[in-house]
């Protein structure tokens, strides 16, 4: 809360030399970093999702901004100064502010916690709270490095099973994760694997060290519920499973470094445990 | 004695009468014929004398009991009725289905096959050599036979018929008459919807003559059947022929 | 006489067939484990990888398949003989569709916090509507009636289930439509075989009690009840058909999604070994049901690579040609 106000305090002088560019989200995980850095009003409009807490872990800052449908025509109509987005997300709405003069940002899906710092710096610029920014990456930096442990090839495994039994594999920020939290992918160790889908079967066959549940999206559904199979709760009793919030890694936002000391905490109780 | 007395029986259908007042009366040992043009309400009237049907007001009584109160498995041993022949049959063997009659009285499959009631209404209908044969491929008049045999399976004091001889060619029709007499001296009682008034007045003791809904004349043929009730209800001129009435030309 | 010795010795061959079948689905799996140490384990209590997967996986997927295919077959053999139709079918019909609506509309909106039974209920609710307008649509409207009654009782009760899981919170609903229109059993449990079993014992029971009734019935109604069988009527025959045959598809339903076409398969292919005779036909066709359901499940766990066919897939690749089958020798009788 102190570091929100600081970061105010820090804007208004910018304000009065400058009005702050209105800037408007078309992707959770822009979203969430424009909610870490703007000034109040300054934000025209994020998307609804960012309200949902399964998905975002600023859902109840969300709600105090407004929300827009991340349409072209409500986009247009928000009249904004910038434009955020993500590259596979809401092309047509981007295209469309970019041709009304706004400036577009668009950032890449995070693969690595290295993405992280780089995607706030170039939303802080944009935006004209590059001094928040810097604050932030600071403490991303100092938290990061006093998290990670060096990595050793005889690691425990760790698989990342999703609903509907998809496993993460090498290249995403959960795997970075993973190794930054001295644990090796069970779905590179596992390479002649060629689907992205692991059938409970396999993993109970040939089990990892410790299988964490990727815990996304409210409701029931049967992709879900295989999550809860007791199948895998027998197999993966006690320290051998992790239950993680999705929303931790969906977006790389200082937030997903929480992961990494849910898994170093976890890791240690496999090495208690038997 | 009585086995099956109706007495003024009515039925209501979208606000029209299809059978008011109607009675009839059967004996032991009796066949009567029910006669009257299409669309007299006949079938319908033997539906509730079959205990299928129940009336909006008179009263059935079969084996001194009304038939409403007879327990339907009880009323089936009492009596077998045979509709007018609608569906085809399924591919079953003749024989399994002619056992089907024998239900009543519990017995299925290869006990009811083997029951002398089945080896004898199967010769009695003169199917005992297509007995094995799938009856979907049963002719019109195998397959009246055949309901017929299921019938007499039964071996109930009473047979209601409705119809059973339109589909015959003329020898199996005086074939299935003759065999409905048998069952009358038999101690039965018998009663079948006809059409063919040559043969009820042949062969039926009591004849009932249906006109829209009501029973119009019943009595003996002779006395149900003149020129005049031939002209006013079917419309048609006859001619005597020994003592049977031939229907002959058409009514002016 | 033979054709009783013929049926009771299909039923032992179709019983010998079910035993080996899920013999061999709980050694043949997708992983390679050492089925006697599982079977060990088990006895001994210990939770072994093999023991897990054999108790907890491929059990349960057993037991389900012999279940939810015994009840298709058998509502199928046994709506045939009542309706005196061949192409009747709980899947051509909708009533499996509006047990899959029922099944969904409890599933996903959280009813079944409040008890595991509400979705077996929600099944049976939803396949006992679907019946109940169908046999008033038809009433003794004949095979064309049926068929149409049925195919728009089918996309109206598909049409709502994806409404119902579009409309529902959980972001993966609308992605699982495939399961409840074509069936699956990859990953159900023990729950679901406890509250599937009431609603299968009950439906089967009373649908088998119809058999003498369906044997009467194929000489027509009239026949029937001048046998001494009360069709209408609260313990009429329809009443216990119609219930059977909802009670036991809407608990299959709810747990394994729509399977069609076995209905429609497994009496065709058995009623010509039964002397087209409809109550020895019951039996044979739970049996035939369950082997058809354990074969084909045994065929996608070996077929399917990463993502999993639906098992209804399989059982309507081998059904529909059936159901051609059917539909020509309609157009050639014309009946």
């Amino acid at each position: 809360m102190a570091g929100i106000i600081a970061g105010i305090l820090g804007c208004i002088p910018i304000a009065r030399a400058q009005p702050l560019p209105r800037v408007v989200s078309v992707n959770v995980c822009t979203d969430q970093l424009l909610l870490l850095l703007a000034a109040p009003g300054q934000i025209a409009g994020i998307t609804p999702l960012a309200r949902d807490c399964w998905n975002a872990v600023l859902c109840e800052r969300a709600r105090q901004v407004p929300v827009l449908r991340p349409t072209a025509e409500n986009v247009v109509a928000a009249h904004p100064d910038v434009v955020l987005g993500e590259s596979y997300t809401a092309a047509v709405a981007l295209q469309v502010a970019r041709d009304r003069g706004a400036r577009v940002i668009v950032l890449p899906p995070a693969q690595a916690l290295a993405d992280i710092p780089d995607q706030i710096m170039v939303v802080a610029r944009a935006i004209g709270a590059t001094a928040r920014g810097r604050e932030l990456t600071g403490a991303f930096a100092s938290r990061l490095a006093s998290l990670s442990t060096g990595r050793d090839p005889a690691d425990p495994t760790a698989a990342i099973y999703a609903a509907s039994g998809f496993v993460t594999r090498a290249g995403s920020l959960p795997d970075d994760v993973l190794a930054h939290a001295g644990l090796r992918n069970y779905a590179t160790v596992m390479a002649q694997q060629t689907s992205a889908r692991l059938s409970m079967e396999m993993l109970i066959a040939h089990p990892p060290d410790l299988l964490v549940l990727d815990r996304s999206g409210q409701g029931t559904s049967l992709a879900q519920s295989m999550l809860d199979h007791p199948a895998l709760k027998q197999a993966f009793a006690g320290a051998h499973h992790l239950d993680m919030p999705a929303r931790l890694w969906l977006c790389g936002l200082p937030q997903t470094l929480d992961s990494i000391a849910m898994l170093r905490a976890a890791r240690d109780r496999l090495e208690t445990a038997p | 004695m009585t086995l099956l007395r109706a007495n003024g029986v009515s039925l209501r259908r979208g606000g029209r009468a299809v059978v008011s007042g109607a009675s009839l009366t059967l004996g032991k040992g009796r066949v009567v014929g029910l006669i009257g043009p299409n669309g007299a309400g006949k079938s319908t009237f033997m539906r509730m004398l079959a205990g299928l049907q129940a009336p909006d007001c008179g009263q059935i009584d079969l084996l001194g009991r009304n038939i409403g109160q007879i327990p339907p498995g009880l009323r089936a041993r009492q009596l077998a009725f045979m509709p007018q022949d609608g569906e085809k049959p399924p591919p079953m063997s003749v024989r399994s289905l002619v056992a089907l009659g024998r239900m009543p009285h519990g017995q299925m499959n290869a006990q009811a096959a083997r029951h002398p009631a089945v080896t004898h209404a199967l010769a009695a209908t003169g199917l005992q050599n297509l007995c094995a044969r799938p009856a979907s491929h049963l002719s019109g008049g195998e397959r009246a036979r055949m309901n017929l045999a299921r019938a007499l399976a039964t071996d109930t004091p009473v047979i209601l018929a409705d119809e059973p001889i339109a589909a015959l060619d003329p020898a199996h029709a005086l074939s299935m008459m003759h065999l409905f007499r048998q069952q009358a001296g038999q101690g039965k009682g018998v009663v079948i919807v006809l059409h063919d008034l040559v043969l009820a007045t042949r062969f039926c003791d009591d004849l009932v003559l249906m006109d829209r809904g009501s029973v119009i004349r019943h009595g003996s043929p002779m006395q149900v059947l003149d020129d005049d009730i031939m002209r006013t209800v079917y419309g048609v001129t006859v001619r005597r022929v020994g003592d049977a009435i031939v229907p002959w030309a058409l009514c002016r | 006489m033979k054709p009783d010795r013929n049926t009771l010795l299909l039923n032992i061959v179709l019983l010998a067939g079910v035993v080996v079948l899920s013999g061999m689905s709980l050694v043949w799996g997708e992983t390679r484990i050492m089925v006697w140490q599982a079977l060990g384990d088990i006895l001994a209590g210990r939770h072994g990888a093999g023991a897990i997967i054999v108790e907890q996986l491929r059990l349960p997927r057993a037991l389900l398949a012999i279940m939810v295919g015994g009840t298709l077959g058998l509502s199928g053999a046994v709506l045939q003989g009542y309706l005196r139709n061949p192409l009747a079918d709980p899947g051509i019909l909708g009533v499996s569709g509006g047990a899959a609506l029922g099944a969904v509309s409890v599933f996903y909106t959280g009813l079944m916090q409040v008890s595991v039974m509400a979705l077996p209920l929600g099944g049976l609710a939803g396949a006992l509507c679907a019946v109940v307008v169908l046999m008033g649509l038809v009433g003794r409207g004949g095979t064309l009636v049926l068929l149409l009654a049925g195919a728009a009782l089918s996309s109206f009760a598909a049409a709502l289930t994806a409404l119902v899981l579009n409309l529902v919170p959980s972001p993966y609903a609308s992605f699982e439509i495939m399961h409840w229109l074509m069936g699956s059993l990859t990953d159900r449990t023990f729950t679901h075989v406890w509250i599937c079993l009431p609603g299968v014992v009950c439906g089967m029971l009373l649908m088998l009690s119809a058999g003498r009734a369906l044997d009467a019935l194929t000489l027509g109604e009239d026949v029937a009840e001048s046998l001494g069988f009360r069709l209408h009527g609260v313990c009429g025959m329809q009443t216990r058909i119609v219930l059977g045959a909802a009670l036991s598809v809407g608990s299959c339903v709810a747990v394994s999604g729509a399977i069609g076409f076995v209905g429609l398969v497994v009496p065709h292919l058995l009623r010509p070994l039964t002397g087209y005779q409809p109550s020895r036909l019951l039996v044979p066709s739970a049996l035939g049901g369950s082997l058809l359901l354990l074969g084909a499940d045994m065929v996608v766990r070996v077929v399917s690579a990463g993502t999993e066919l639906q098992l209804g897939v399989l059982t309507a690749l081998v059904g529909a040609p059936v159901f051609f089958i059917r539909v020509i020798m309609l157009k050639r009788t014309g009946s």
